[in-house]
């Protein structure tokens, strides 16, 4: 969809250089925070604001409110952040246009398994991935955009 | 008096803090606080939290942090939204680290400690140009 440079799968969210790097390859002017334990977190909210480059505003939004936002189209450059391929799975099925997932970071804890390096997946993450690799969706894991991706095919 | 904590990623605050004080003799009331690998945030935040507590007579305390979006950042940014009396400040350096060492106990304002600490840390960022 226009305006939609990157979405993102990182249970970090926004941390360290990472997000810097990012937006210097691909300039946006906002990010939307998909999730919703955070949408009703002011406190993770403010954390989030902070640790955002200069000039970018953040917004986190439950999948649902996601979901309307989004079909009304996105009027500046902007990127979508989740913390798991789960929490994008309605906006997939509710047809919003997501071309591409960048897999960040996906912590190890219980129940998931290494895919690659420091992304994880338990079974539902994993059904959710092949869901959007049967749509078509191109999903890949890279860290930081100077890194070679990591096509994710059979998972 | 006016409180200095520096946060870190590993030793790099507890580095700084010495080598700042070979110019500036000891900094009392200053506290360095490494993020050991494998901690939490959690657990950070608890000895952050007891750090602050401890520095801040009333006048506040000044927290210098090595990476903005990083975990000391975050959690100091978490410790502003709870209320506590303190000024963050990113992109920690030798010359920022210095400057507030040197203002700490002579009764100026955090607002203005913190200010003057910005512009020591940009100012001391530069090249030496040849011809």
């Amino acid at each position: 969809m226009e305006n939609l440079l990157l979405v993102r799968i990182d249970d970090r969210l926004i941390h360290g250089q990472v997000m810097t790097a990012w937006m210097k390859t691909l300039p946006a002017q906002e990010i939307i925070v998909v999730d919703d334990r955070v949408a009703k977190d002011e406190f993770m909210l403010f954390v989030l604001q902070n640790a955002a480059p200069k000039g970018v505003k953040v917004v986190a939004l439950s999948e649902e409110d996601a979901v309307k936002r989004l079909q009304e189209g996105l009027k500046v450059p902007s990127y979508i952040l989740a913390k798991s391929p789960v929490s994008l799975k309605r906006l997939v099925e509710a047809g919003i246009d997501i071309k591409a997932v960048n897999i960040g970071g996906m912590g190890m804890r219980q129940g998931r398994t290494v895919i690659y390096k420091n992304v994880s997946a338990d079974e539902e993450e994993r059904a959710c991935i092949r869901e959007f690799l049967e749509k078509g969706i191109d999903v890949a894991i890279q860290i930081i955009p100077s890194e070679k991706r990591f096509e994710l095919k059979n998972i | 008096m006016v409180g200095l904590i520096i946060a870190s990623h590993g030793e790099f605050c507890e580095g700084l803090k010495k080598t700042a004080e070979m110019f500036t003799g000891p900094i009392a009331q200053c506290r360095a606080l490494p993020l050991q690998p494998g901690m939490t945030g959690e657990a950070y935040d608890v000895i952050l939290e007891e750090a602050i507590d401890a520095l801040d007579e009333g006048q506040g305390v000044v927290v210098m942090t090595d990476l903005k979006g990083g975990t000391p950042f975050n959690r100091c940014a978490g410790m502003v939204f709870r209320g506590k009396r303190i000024r963050v400040l990113t992109g920690m350096n030798l010359p920022m680290v210095m400057s507030v060492g040197l203002m700490l106990d002579r009764n100026i304002p955090m607002e203005e400690i913190a200010k003057e600490a910005l512009e020591a840390a940009a100012s001391g960022i530069s090249a030496i140009n040849k011809d």
